[in-house]
């Protein structure tokens, strides 16, 4: 994250609450685009921030995933039909934990990155209140474009809400729900096996941002 | 001496071919997935719909190219990365890739796509000449001519041949009956390579298909390493993105005119 320092940051985020305060008459296609310019460039700027802990950071994210990302209906379309099929007074626990492992794995994925920059380049309205909103990561190493869509769903009251992100063409959400399938296909009525499977990754990804931090402050000191 | 040399492009594809081969005479052999009870058809579709029958074979091939990854190909390509340059292995990226400009302009025109026919043609001649032996996608970078990839699997697979069941081939991981059928032809329909093997250069294909898998392998060695740390089921993961991305390249990335039946999986309420 060498070319974000904290200053550009600061500066795109200036220009970006500019640009969403102007007084114009934006569609709702325009809103989205808006919404996911916003949230990448939020998350670029926590993931770049190298004066804060792997928790911190991943704290950060976690609210800026929670306003952004309609998560309790992420949870319930990758577990597909087994929502009704599992014991139902663990679907709660189940969406929580979900939750969590999924904001701790694409943190960790977003880390790798280094400086690049997104570019969101234009909203297709699907139908109403349906969008893809369609970004470019542009690499700094002169490495070929990432193209990643976002898919936008209109929620009433709660607003514009990210539903699934799709990498190239590959949907994170289908991704996902085809690796819960797989799971859930040995134990249709029976979700412990994939809380706990869920719940290691989140203590294994806990356990090596303490020690990454634990050598930070190493470093440091 | 030289006619052992004569032989090595031949033995190389025969010996891909055979691998092929011996992978689908394999998995006639093998255990099956059991499938679900017919009482259940939610199962059973869903059974259907993986297409998968030989899982568990399928899983252990994968396992087995996981451990040649590990403690072969990610190496090499650790290495190919540190030890030569950036410029260099973009060179020989494009080289792999203009080698391969005739295998789509087959496939371009096989699937009637003249206007993409026409495009990897010029860049195969630009690329070849200006562009030093491939070494500079001048096409790409200078004339607005894009790269695209076609093969013979797309071309089956527009010609309405069925995807076939999903296989883990050993050393070449995901693929599905359609799309190997597809690589065995690929392998023996490059003009190129005959040509090289004809003017004794036999070495030409196997270190062009060395280069491809190992530059490939290190330009994804960060992100595949994220990938499998937190998947859920890597197994399951794999078959998904490919067959997303299999999908992707048959409809030349242009997402299918959307018909009524079609139903939106992310408007079901589950």
């Amino acid at each position: 994250m060498k070319l974000f320092t904290p200053l550009k940051s600061l500066l795109a985020g200036a220009v970006l609450f500019l640009t969403a305060t102007a007084p114009t008459f934006a569609t709702q296609a325009d809103d989205a685009k808006a919404m996911v310019q916003n949230m990448a460039t939020e998350a670029i700027t926590i993931l770049g921030n190298d004066e804060q802990t792997q928790e911190d950071k991943i704290n950060a994210f976690t609210v800026l995933l929670s306003r952004d990302v309609d998560l309790d209906f992420v949870a319930r379309f990758v577990l597909g039909r087994y929502w009704r099929t599992v014991q139902q007074d663990r679907l709660a626990d189940y969406a929580d934990i979900y939750g969590t492992y999924l904001i701790r794995a694409n943190a960790s994925r977003l880390s790798a990155y280094s400086g690049e920059k997104i570019e969101v380049v234009s909203a297709i309205e699907e139908k109403a209140g349906r969008y893809i909103v369609k970004s470019v990561v542009r690499q700094n190493s002169g490495a070929e474009d990432i193209n990643i869509d976002w898919r936008v769903r209109d929620r009433g009251d709660q607003g514009l809400k990210i539903v699934d992100i799709m990498i190239e063409g590959i949907s994170m959400a289908l991704t996902q729900r085809d690796e819960f399938k797989a799971v859930m296909q040995r134990s249709p009525k029976d979700i412990e096996p994939l809380i706990d499977i869920m719940q290691k990754k989140i203590d294994d990804s806990k356990a090596s941002d303490s020690a990454a931090d634990a050598k930070v402050a190493d470093n440091a000191g | 001496m030289t006619q052992n040399k004569t032989n090595t492009g031949q033995i190389a594809r025969q010996r891909t071919a055979k691998a092929l081969l011996g992978a689908a005479l394999v998995l006639g052999l093998a255990a099956c997935a059991t499938p679900p009870p017919a009482d259940d058809p939610i199962a059973v579709a869903e059974f259907k719909a993986t297409n998968d029958p030989i899982e568990p074979l399928n899983r252990d091939v994968f396992e087995f190219n996981l451990g040649v990854d590990r403690y072969f190909l990610k190496p090499v390509a650790k290495g190919y990365r540190t030890v030569v340059p950036e410029l260099g292995r973009d060179g020989l990226r494009n080289v792999v890739n203009n080698l391969q400009e005739p295998v789509t302009f087959i496939n371009d025109v096989l699937q009637g796509e003249f206007d993409r026919a026409g495009t990897t043609f010029g860049r195969f001649l630009v690329n070849s000449t200006i562009g030093i032996g491939g070494l500079f996608d001048v096409a790409g970078t200078q004339q607005g001519m894009d790269r695209h990839v076609e093969d013979f699997g797309q071309t089956l697979a527009t010609y309405g041949a069925p995807e076939g069941p999903y296989l883990v081939v050993p050393f070449l991981n995901s693929t599905s009956v359609r799309h190997g059928v597809g690589r065995i032809v690929d392998a023996y329909s490059n003009p190129l390579f005959y040509a090289f093997d004809h003017a004794g250069e036999e070495w030409v294909q196997p270190t062009a298909m060395a280069i491809d898998v190992i530059d490939a392998r290190s330009r994804n060695i960060e992100s595949l390493d994220e990938i499998e740390r937190t998947a859920i089921d890597f197994y399951a993961t794999a078959r998904s993105a490919y067959r997303q991305d299999r999908e992707k390249e048959i409809n030349n990335g242009i997402a299918p005119e959307p018909t009524d039946n079609d139903v939106d999986p992310f408007d079901v309420d589950y």
